[in-house]
């Protein structure tokens, strides 16, 4: 039901007028209408639902958790690169590491999270795991510094676009193995080399072993039998932990392809081309993975996968990919994913802002931790200079990462959720910005609108006024409860507290 | 929209939440006022008490802070201020839950606009109304809330509109803790800032600039962990107007000097066409700050008249809801640009 329900030439002609009032909590806000009314009935409130404020249970832990991880981070929230005194080698691999895990924790618990929604709330939380996921895959690596590439980055690059994107659909391989001899139709083809293309080695071998392929050949050509069995044992033993070893299965690989090549074949010539062409795709030839994949994600994972797999080539891989697989526009995720690939991390925050905001906050502020967003000095020019001499908790002094976290921070505080006020107070207290002044001003106005209920309550807000020398907040919260124990007719309750804030 | 009755049987004219936002109060042409309480299991608001507070019809109430005890006064047509208490003892929906602590009747004018100061500023209220003056009540003694006095009583405008002519009238406290006191009340199309000078008169501080038309509503920001201030407007010209509020020491070049002791009634309408203005230059430190007032930004987004302006409790979005049938949230960007973050249809399809 909708306040106005005449349409608006008339609503206003008749003198009538929409307000609205923000409640100190959030979801309970009202709007009305100020017009004549016919009856008594008509005279109504109205709850608007926003579609940004989600007070489910779920949600409420989601946020608690990814607080946690990011509190868990302790020292390693900072990115510093040491440059004088005593530098600890091994330190930036530790940092890098404590970090990695924190991002790998947050997309576990998002996944968890997104698996209790509805679907469309559920789609939206799956595009911010296509991007943490990607930004895993690409970004936090161990020894990502190396040159060369680590098995991480293939197990998430693999484990990202199959997440994203769960292809090939069930339909794909009954429709691949519709007829008997499925390894003559090209549907079968693309399967098989879909499959390898994300990395699905597994399912590409069952696919192949399925088909009856090996042992309809077995007899009848030897060379493509040998040649199949050999780029199957090769696939089994794909090296995901790259350098020399892969250096080596590439040299098998292409050694496999060529003899493919250069032998005759008794097979039928479109069944000879079919395998060539699986083969050379798995020796990494560009033309044949941007030929069997469908989509830019799969030719960047291709390329990774088969060409070769190191983090220096990515800008190169996804300019190839794009040019033969432009990307779907209408995918939050794929126009984000590019912009991690490209290292535009920056340009990735609000588009995650728009799916999911806690997801957007600790994004960002484990990105700040890693490293991975610029300096806030480098960024845009201060808006008019005038920032006064300390800024405050939306000061463009501070890192995105900060500003995110801090209107998160205030955000919470107007949910009347205890848990969420402590995670409010926790990230104002814990964020990078190390403007402590501003962060005990904003505490000091929040505290007294704590929705507090029982004496535990209360022991957290005057631990948290002592904490942050806030005597006067004491005395405002200490009347407060005076008055509130004088209601409930409690009078020497009432008089203790008036005197703990220096009524008598 | 989630609806639900609320019993008045006339045009409902505001609507405030207490300090936790676990009561809403509401007042109506029909004379009466209604309390409802939030019900914790069910999440829906129920009614608490329902009393004629007025001989008129009830134009605007607020809550006083929780630091005081469970006050609302509420202001009418009939030229009246009455202050209600709570009697928790009282059974709900008897109509004898609040009673009447005193009535504060120095206009001459029909009231429009009621409103507690913030707590840390102590037990005072402004007032104002079509007389076009501001009056600020403070209770005498905490512990008496019968006994109020008129602290200040400052023209704002130099005579009282024509009564053929349609007015309105509102102020807005600063609800900041570290900010020194202050308020602002719009009188027609004038939003005037008054800050108190070194002997505790009210006196015209800054001047928001730029309303062609009445002033229907407006809302100060909570100033949480910023260093300026916010204040929201929304004008019958059709536009949403949010201005930046600088405190400054000392007068500033761009600064409009005024002199504290001068008349305010000459303020209005004076203005000085910057936007901005200035209090007492004495550097001293019982000097009242400088303000620098800046619009920061205007927006015309609802096509029609904008009746109200709503910040929420930690200043972070502003609401507006105006005359396209539409509740519109506004949000600051990291680059410090209000946008308008989401639009919801108050209109039945």
């Amino acid at each position: 039901e909708q306040p106005i329900k005449e349409p608006l030439s008339s609503f206003r002609t008749e003198g009538k007028a929409l307000q609205f009032r923000m409640g100190p909590v959030l979801s309970h806000s009202l709007g009305f209408v100020s017009g004549k009314c016919q009856d008594a009935s008509e005279s109504k409130l109205y709850t608007p639902k926003f579609h940004s404020i989600d007070t489910s249970e779920n949600y409420k832990q989601y946020i608690m958790t990814c607080f946690e991880i990011y509190k868990n981070l302790g020292e390693d929230r900072f990115f510093s690169v040491p440059t004088m005194g005593l530098v600890n080698h091994s330190a930036p691999m530790e940092h890098s590491q404590a970090v990695n895990i924190a991002i790998e924790a947050m997309a576990d618990e998002l996944e968890v999270f997104s698996g209790t929604q509805r679907p469309a709330r559920a789609a939206e939380l799956e595009e911010c795991l296509a991007i943490i996921n990607c930004t895993k895959a690409l970004h936090f690596a161990d020894g990502s510094e190396n040159e060369e590439a680590n098995p991480t980055v293939l197990t998430h690059l693999t484990q990202w676009i199959n997440r994203a994107d769960g292809e090939p659909s069930e339909e794909a391989v009954a429709e691949a193995f519709k007829d008997s001899c499925p390894y003559k139709s090209p549907l079968f083809w693309r399967l098989v080399n879909q499959l390898l293309l994300r990395g699905l080695f597994e399912q590409a071998i069952g696919v192949l072993e399925r088909s009856h392929l090996l042992k309809d050949i077995e007899n009848t050509c030897e060379v493509t039998f040998n040649v199949l069995n050999d780029a199957i044992s090769l696939i089994k033993q794909y090296p995901f932990e790259l350098g020399e070893v892969f250096r080596e299965w590439k040299a098998a690989a292409l050694q496999i392809s060529q003899f493919f090549v250069d032998s005759a074949t008794n097979i039928d010539p479109e069944l000879r081309d079919f395998v060539s062409d699986m083969v050379l795709l798995i020796s990494g030839t560009q033309s044949k993975i941007l030929q069997y994949s469908r989509t830019w994600y799969e030719s960047f994972c291709g390329l990774m996968l088969f060409y070769i797999p190191t983090l220096e080539l990515t800008e190169e891989y996804l300019q190839i990919s794009l040019k033969a697989h432009p990307l779907d526009v209408c995918n939050n995720w794929e126009q984000a994913c590019v912009n991690v690939i490209q290292g535009k991390l920056y340009a990735v925050l609000p588009i995650l802002e728009s799916l999911d905001y806690c997801t957007a906050v600790f994004y960002s502020a484990i990105c700040e931790a890693k490293g991975l967003l610029e300096n806030s000095s480098t960024l845009a020019i201060h808006a008019n200079g005038s920032e006064g001499l300390e800024g405050d908790l939306f000061s463009s002094n501070n890192s995105m990462a900060c500003y995110l976290m801090h209107e998160f921070a205030l955000e919470l505080c107007c949910y009347e959720d205890k848990n969420l006020w402590s995670v409010g107070i926790g990230i104002l207290a814990l964020s990078p910005s190390d403007n402590d002044s501003a962060k005990r001003l904003a505490i000091a106005e929040l505290l007294p609108h704590y929705p507090f209920q029982n004496n535990d309550d209360i022991e957290w807000l005057l631990t948290l006024c002592a904490k942050w020398r806030l005597p006067d907040v004491a005395k405002t919260i200490y009347r407060i409860l005076g008055n509130k124990v004088l209601y409930e007719n409690n009078v020497i309750e009432a008089m203790t507290n008036f005197s703990k804030a220096g009524e008598f | 929209m989630k609806p639900f009755v609320t019993g008045h049987e006339d045009l409902v004219h505001d609507v405030v939440y207490d300090f936790y936002g676990r009561h809403v109060a509401t007042c109506s042409s029909d004379q009466h006022i209604k309390v409802f309480r939030l019900d914790r299991e069910t999440n829906e608001w129920q009614l608490s008490d329902s009393w004629k507070a007025h001989d008129s019809s009830v134009v605007g109430l607020d809550w006083a802070s929780p630091e005081y005890g469970r006050i609302i006064a509420s202001v009418s047509y009939d030229k009246l201020v009455n202050l209600w208490e709570e009697e928790p003892d009282a059974e709900e929906c008897s109509g004898r839950r609040w009673t009447k602590l005193c009535t504060l009747n120095d206009a001459t004018g029909p009231l429009f606009s009621v409103k507690f100061a913030p707590g840390h500023l102590g037990l005072k209220l402004g007032a104002i109304g079509n007389d076009g003056t501001l009056r600020i009540y403070e209770a005498m003694e905490p512990s008496d809330l019968r006994s109020w006095t008129l602290a200040s009583e400052v023209k704002v405008l130099p005579s009282p509109p024509a009564s053929h002519l349609q007015s309105d009238f509102c102020l807005t406290w600063c609800p900041s803790r570290f900010s020194p006191e202050k308020l602002l009340v719009c009188a027609l199309d004038q939003a005037l800032i008054y800050q108190k000078d070194k002997a505790g008169k009210p006196y015209v501080a800054a001047k928001l600039e730029g309303h062609t038309a009445l002033i229907r509503s407006v809302s100060w920001a909570p100033s949480v962990g910023r260093w300026y201030q916010l204040i929201a407007t929304a004008c019958k010209d059709g536009k949403v107007r949010i201005f930046k509020l600088t405190e400054t020491l000392g007068g500033g070049d761009d600064a409009m000097s005024v002199d504290a002791d001068a008349d305010a009634d000459a303020e209005v309408g004076s203005g000085s066409g910057s936007g901005s203005g200035s209090g007492s230059a004495d550097p001293s430190s019982e000097t009242p700050p400088d303000l620098k007032v800046e619009l920061v930004s205007e927006s015309d987004d609802h096509h029609g008249e904008v009746w109200s302006v709503s910040w929420n409790l930690t200043g972070t979005i502003l609401s507006s809801a105006g005359d396209d049938g539409k509740v519109r949230l506004w949000k600051a960007s990291y680059s410090n640009e209000f946008k308008c973050m989401s639009v919801i249809s108050a209109q039945q399809k």
